[in-house]
């Protein structure tokens, strides 16, 4: 397999999916991650019981 | 439909990602892996272009994500108009930053295998052009979802850009039969028998499966992320 002027093309393709890809997904966890954290510090702070029907259990309330 | 009420619950959700993002990340990261490889060291050059076809493993993958995002983003904006299920808003609103990855990144990958190909970066064939109005219908609709002070409004105009929308996708799908192109027609067709050398075809499926994967994987942690951060601002909303 001898490098030619074609595999630049390729091997710039493939590099700018890998590094979309790999940006995508540290974003998604450090998002997560800092959601997981926020909530469990509120959690804290205004401690609910798990059987609770209370409205703020609802992730969805506040789009209601 | 009650089944599917039942899933679309956010607790029933959440259980579902926690097994559902792990699975599809890791088996989509090992099934993508082999592809790549497979397509960059195993599949044959073609003999009229050469290695740039190598670029068919990133490209195609990412059309069809692209498309198969844009339905995705049109069937939640026809369940939220309809039964105005708040979990469908949410995953439109994580769906359209990663279709428009998927589009850009067809479009980018699509003009590196253009310019050794035909010559050019980029000419205003009917396949090219309307994979970027899709580009574009994927950036009005993440800007359109945030524009409005009311979220309902702007989930509202939203979902009626993804209708509107959807009928891009056979305009994509057929534009290589309805006009004169210089893209060239489906090697792969549902019905149809493959026009694909089998060595070429698997690690291209392959490859589409491993990104499918994948994606899921990211709009599972993207969903999952968004409606923690739902519940936050509810337990701050309770305690004000």
């Amino acid at each position: 397999m001898h490098f030619t002027s074609q595999w630049g093309y390729v091997i710039a393709s493939y590099g700018l999916a890998l590094c979309g890809l790999c940006g995508l997904t540290l974003q998604s966890i450090i998002r997560l991650r800092r959601a997981q954290r926020r909530l469990a510090t509120l959690q804290q702070l205004h401690p609910v019981s798990p059987t609770s029907q209370e409205p703020a259990l609802n992730p969805l309330h506040v789009e209601e | 439909m009650k089944h599917i009420h039942h899933y679309l619950s956010p607790a029933n959700f959440l259980q579902i990602t926690r097994w559902a993002t792990p699975l599809c990340a890791i088996c989509g990261s090992g099934i993508l892996s082999i592809g790549l490889i497979a397509g960059l060291c195993l599949a044959p050059p073609d003999w009229q272009q050469g290695e740039t076809v190598r670029i068919m493993y990133i490209h195609v993958p990412m059309a069809w994500l692209a498309s198969a995002c844009y339905a995705l983003l049109a069937i939640c904006g026809l369940c939220s108009l309809i039964w105005r299920h708040p979990l469908a808003n949410i995953i439109a609103i994580e769906a359209g930053p990663l279709g428009a990855y998927a589009t850009a990144l067809c479009l980018i990958t699509g003009s590196l295998w253009g310019k050794p190909s035909w010559g050019t970066w980029w000419v205003w064939d009917a396949r090219l052009t309307s994979m970027l109005v899709l580009f574009f219908l994927y950036l009005g609709h993440i800007l359109i979802i945030r524009a409005f002070d009311d979220p309902i409004r702007g989930h509202r105009a939203a979902a009626l850009l993804s209708l509107v929308g959807i009928i891009d996708l056979p305009i994509i799908k057929f534009s290589v039969q309805w006009w004169n192109t210089l893209h060239q027609p489906a090697s792969i067709t549902l019905t149809g028998t493959p026009t694909m050398a089998f060595s070429m075809l698997w690690p291209l499926l392959t490859s589409a499966v491993g990104f499918t994967l994948i994606g899921l994987a990211l709009l599972c942690s993207r969903i999952k992320a968004a409606l923690l951060e739902r519940r936050s601002y509810s337990l701050i909303l309770r305690g004000e």
